[in-house]
């Protein structure tokens, strides 16, 4: 860990240990909020959140509280600011302590836009969270998903060769999350079963919201295979002559 | 004369060439299927090129990515209109009985057994070192009823002994007995606890070095083994 990560980790904690727990809302104080959410496999905690966010882009201009838990086998703990006509969200992604900026915002309040960064190497994202459809990508991976009932499904693609199957339940569920805890799950749960998809190139991908809490090993998020095995399928690829360009 | 013969000859050029241009009017077919293998060949392409565009383009429209993984149907996407973003409201159960875990549920349930059968077997082997008291005690005791030993008055001698006693004493065999199956009790109790504690553990350790060699990069609990 270098300097830089030490101090922004020694803030980080400074600004845990000082979260205030009360906010003021329409002029009366309220005290702020700890919350839990599951889903499959995820279990986030929101503690110090505003009692009333609004829309992530609604102009409030205040501390958001933080964010914490397991997503994917993925240990996240996230800082939450509401900047007005975002809320930015900075944290840290597993025991590497991987750096991860993501923002989240409405636009014509149609579309709940997140983006950023999910880790330190890189790993984009850029979603487009409508109340009937998911699109955008996280990483390498895109993804087209269209509501159904209770269920967000479609596909995602891997890679130029690799298509498979995805769900997403629990949508009532999904909106049950402020935006701010949206932002930090769903990409992160979009990269579930990186061994599956990423690694062995089979299977689908199906996660949730809701119900019961699952647990996911760890290193099982595509984070982790993006690299490695992205360049395996695109030597194997090029080897059998089956790799688009 | 000759105008009958030329009048002739023309009906029967007419009606030759009538014969000619039905001939031809029917005909066709056999010529068809006479040379399909000359001139066919390029009118099948035809068709086929002008007809395969149209299956491509459902394909397209249902799955818009040509590659897929040979074990799952990508299913379509349902094309749903957009509507206006639901206002975010604290839900009313706050806590969900959320489990933050620092392993697996697997590996903790695992650790939980080992534990238990820690606990059992450590009671175990309690009892099998108050039974080797227990034991000691009697054999004490036996020491003293075939022996003279104390009267249990407390009095001291004039040379400053406890004044002792040879004769038998029924009680000192009674709690002989007593410690002494006491002793042995504990000794069953102790031994089944301490192995069937041991086998527990077991069972939970073999648990996680079977998670552990399914997902080697998961955390483990302290004294894993591993």
């Amino acid at each position: 860990m270098d300097g830089s990560m030490r101090r922004l980790t020694l803030l980080l904690l400074l600004i845990a240990g000082c979260a205030p727990t009360n906010t003021i809302v329409d002029g009366k104080t309220v005290p702020r909020l700890d919350m839990d959410f599951v889903g499959q496999p995820f279990v986030v905690r929101v503690s110090a959140a505003h009692p009333r966010p609004g829309s992530p882009s609604g102009g409030l201009r205040e501390f958001g509280g933080r964010i914490s838990g397991n997503i994917c086998g993925l240990d996240v703990t996230y800082d939450v600011q509401h900047a007005g006509d975002n809320t930015h969200l900075t944290g840290f992604i597993d025991e590497n302590q991987m750096d991860s900026r993501l923002d989240v915002k409405d636009v014509q309040n149609i579309s709940r836009q997140i983006t950023g960064t999910l880790d330190s190497r890189g790993t984009g994202v850029n979603l487009d969270l409508r109340k009937n459809h998911i699109r955008g990508n996280v990483g390498i991976r895109q993804f087209d998903l269209g509501r159904q009932g209770d269920q967000y499904i479609g596909w995602v693609k891997v890679t130029q060769m690799v298509t498979a199957s995805a769900t997403i339940n629990g949508a009532d569920e999904l909106w049950s999350l402020p935006p701010a805890a949206q932002a930090v799950v769903l990409p992160a749960l979009l990269t579930c079963y990186g061994d599956e998809l990423e690694g062995n190139r089979r299977g689908s991908l199906v996660v949730g919201f809701g119900g019961r809490q699952t647990w996911e090993g760890k290193h099982v998020s595509a984070i982790y295979h993006n690299t490695a095995d992205m360049q395996r399928t695109m030597i194997q690829g090029s080897k059998s002559g089956t790799v688009a360009p | 004369m000759l105008r009958a013969v030329a009048v002739t000859l023309v009906l029967s050029l007419a009606t030759g060439a009538r014969a000619q241009s039905d001939v031809p009017a029917a005909a066709p077919p056999p010529p068809a299927a006479s040379a399909p293998a000359e001139q066919q060949p390029p009118e099948p392409p035809k068709p086929a090129e002008q007809k395969a565009p149209e299956p491509p383009k459902p394909a397209e429209q249902k799955a818009p990515e040509p590659a897929k993984l040979p074990s799952s149907g990508i299913p379509t996407v349902p094309d749903v209109p957009d509507e206006p973003l639901p206002d975010w409201h604290p839900p009313t159960v706050l806590h969900r009985g959320a489990q933050f875990l620092e392993v697996s549920p697997q590996v903790a349930s695992a650790q939980r057994i080992r534990q238990v059968g820690l606990w059992i077997s450590s009671i175990g082997w309690a009892q099998l070192l108050a039974a080797g008291i227990l034991y000691g005690w009697a054999v004490n005791l036996n020491d003293d009823v075939g022996h003279p030993h104390a009267d249990g008055s407390g009095m001291a001698n004039s040379s400053g002994q406890i004044t002792q006693t040879q004769v038998f004493d029924p009680r000192l065999e009674d709690e002989r007995n007593r410690v002494q199956n006491a002793s042995i009790g504990l000794i069953s109790i102790g031994t089944t606890m301490a192995v069937t504690g041991f086998v527990i553990y077991t069972i939970g350790q073999a648990r996680i070095t079977s998670w552990h060699k399914q997902h080697p990069k998961d955390p483990l609990p302290p004294l894993s083994g591993f």
